[in-house]
């Protein structure tokens, strides 16, 4: 494997577990996000 | 075909998940602000999930994956760039800090608080001529990828697209935002477990050192170096590193969930993890496309042969939740880009144009009417039109069309004091010009006479549209000091938060 590629393939390794990483976190956080959304009073007066 | 019955199921059950929510949600929508800006009550990761899902559709992966495929890995260049950009934008603030602090809903809405009227039409027509070309090949991209990945052929394609796109502006029309930011969140969710599951796949099928070797012997020291890769070089790089940045800040689609941020804080805490995540959205479609390269040799169809390799290694089940996955990215893009344009349409041309403008309800609905005209023009544009050289350069070209001028606009009219109306209406137009004129002129390069050769290079034409804007909007202020004095906005007016 030549410097090239191993630079590349060690950058797109480094990238990718954040992209995944920061995915994980969202997928936690953005509910309670949601939640706070649907039970804002400002937006609940359509009942 | 590749497709099982598990798999249409697994994508049966959750397209109709997302749209009964995307409908649901709907009576969150109680005023303008709401359906265009969700009330401004997005928190982070809620902004995160919605900002990476629109800007990730198929046409992302197929664009991406692509590259991959004929240029080996020298194009991951285009990760890091997007990462420098979108990061640099978040930590600063550059632009989305301020025009969230406005308090805007759109970015022409910016260009009569700091110019004039006729700028904000001239910029609101420009932003949708550029945003809507720039999505008019989505739906041709979207329907080879997925024709490829679950088996049909061509002939399919079609239906599987008109399908997907009344889908998509059935929620959009009706929820607005709220719908967009609640099943981008969906989508993103489901997208990234599908990218993740994938990306093991490949390098468990395709081993490191075939793809090492294949890069290697096919493309040599191009398939690694970006400099030296006829297709990039310097000043693509400039090109796409100052694009980039222009999109980050500018673009209406992601710059709308800044805009529909808690605040100003939260909009750029947003952009700066969004911006984390952007190395490694165009790397991952890019890597599935160097193992494409390796895994099939040169000579496929260079759109086709990521979905195809797909289409190959997956097992039942997960071609079902990528497809689903990708349909959800899909429908993400499409249902942002379409509230951004027909938003700006809408809220910038025709309702300043209309003296005393219209009722909310009334501004609504024609941005519901707008939406879905854009729709069908989507179906017939896709049909007809021969993309010039990749899809990524076309996206960037038809980007470019807007971004160059707004970039010169919105950055001067933020931060230097002698913008003036007359400057402005010459960035837009001048950093209109040159990619209008690559698109029209890029089918005749070969009757055009030598000197006018830098017209049809799409990285020379996306380079020189960001200079000639930038040169508009000092020159044109300059001399016209006297005539046109600058507009000074009163901080404590202006501010909505």
């Amino acid at each position: 494997m030549s410097d090239g590629v191993l630079i590349w393939m060690i950058l797109f390794g480094i990238f990718a577990v954040v992209f995944f990483s920061i995915a994980a976190i969202v997928a936690i956080k953005g509910v309670s996000d949601i939640k706070d959304i649907m039970n804002d009073p400002e937006l609940n007066n359509h009942d | 075909m590749n497709f099982s019955p598990i798999d249409w199921i697994i994508m049966i059950v959750y397209l109709s998940i997302t749209v009964y929510i995307g409908i649901w949600v709907k009576r969150y929508v109680q005023n303008l602000s709401g359906y265009i800006v969700a009330g401004r009550k997005i928190k982070v990761s809620l902004g995160v999930a919605t900002f990476t899902a629109t800007e990730l559709g198929t046409v992302t992966f197929v664009y991406f994956g692509e590259l991959g495929y004929v240029t080996g890995f020298s194009c991951f260049i285009i990760g890091i760039l997007a990462l420098i950009a979108y990061t640099t934008v978040g930590k600063t603030g550059f632009i989305i800090e301020k025009l969230r602090e406005y308090g805007m809903m759109t970015i022409p809405q910016f260009y009569e608080l700091r110019f004039n009227k006729n700028v904000r039409i001239v910029g609101g027509l420009i932003l949708f001529i550029g945003g809507v070309l720039n999505m008019g090949i989505f739906l041709k991209f979207d329907g080879i990828f997925l024709s490829e990945v679950m088996g049909f052929g061509p002939q399919a394609l079609g239906f599987i697209m008109t399908l997907m796109l009344i889908i998509v502006m059935s929620y959009t029309i009706l929820g607005g935002m709220f719908s967009v930011v609640i099943t981008d969140f969906m989508q993103y969710v489901v997208l990234s477990f599908a990218m993740l599951a994938t990306t093991i796949i490949v390098l468990l099928e395709v081993d490191l050192t075939t793809i090492s070797d294949a890069v290697a012997s096919g493309f040599g020291d191009s398939g690694v170096n970006p400099i030296v890769n006829p297709r990039f070089g310097w000043s693509f790089i400039i090109w796409i590193l100052i694009t980039n940045i222009a999109a980050a800040a500018l673009w209406q689609p992601g710059t709308s969930k800044a805009l529909s941020s808690e605040s100003p804080k939260v909009a750029k805490k947003i952009f700066w993890v969004t911006g984390l995540t952007f190395a490694g959205r165009a790397m991952i479609p890019m890597f599935w496309g160097v193992a494409a390269f390796a895994y099939f040799g040169p000579g496929e169809n260079s759109t086709a042969a990521m979905p195809m390799l797909l289409g190959e290694l997956l097992p039942v089940g997960l071609l079902g939740l990528l497809v689903a996955g990708l349909l959800a990215a899909s429908m993400s893009t499409y249902s942002s880009y379409v509230l951004a344009w027909s938003s700006v349409l809408t809220l910038d041309v025709i309702s300043v144009i209309k003296k005393g403008g219209y009722s909310e309800k009334t501004t609504i609905r024609i941005t519901q009417v707008i939406s879905g005209l854009i729709g069908f023009f989507l179906l017939i544009f896709g049909l007809w039109y021969k993309i010039p050289e990749t899809a990524f350069q076309y996206i960037f070209i038809t980007g470019t069309m807007y971004t160059a001028g707004a970039l010169g606009t919105v950055s001067a009219g933020l931060y230097w004091k002698k913008a003036n109306n007359i400057g402005a209406m010459c960035a837009l137009i001048l950093g209109a010009i040159v990619p209008a004129g690559f698109l029209i002129l890029e089918s005749y390069s070969e009757t055009l006479p030598g000197w006018m050769s830098f017209v049809t290079d799409v990285n020379v034409a996306g380079f020189l549209s960001f200079i000639l804007a930038a040169l508009g909007m000092i020159v044109g202020s300059l001399l016209t000091q006297k005539s046109n004095p600058a507009v000074i906005i009163n901080e404590e007016e202006a501010r909505y938060v």
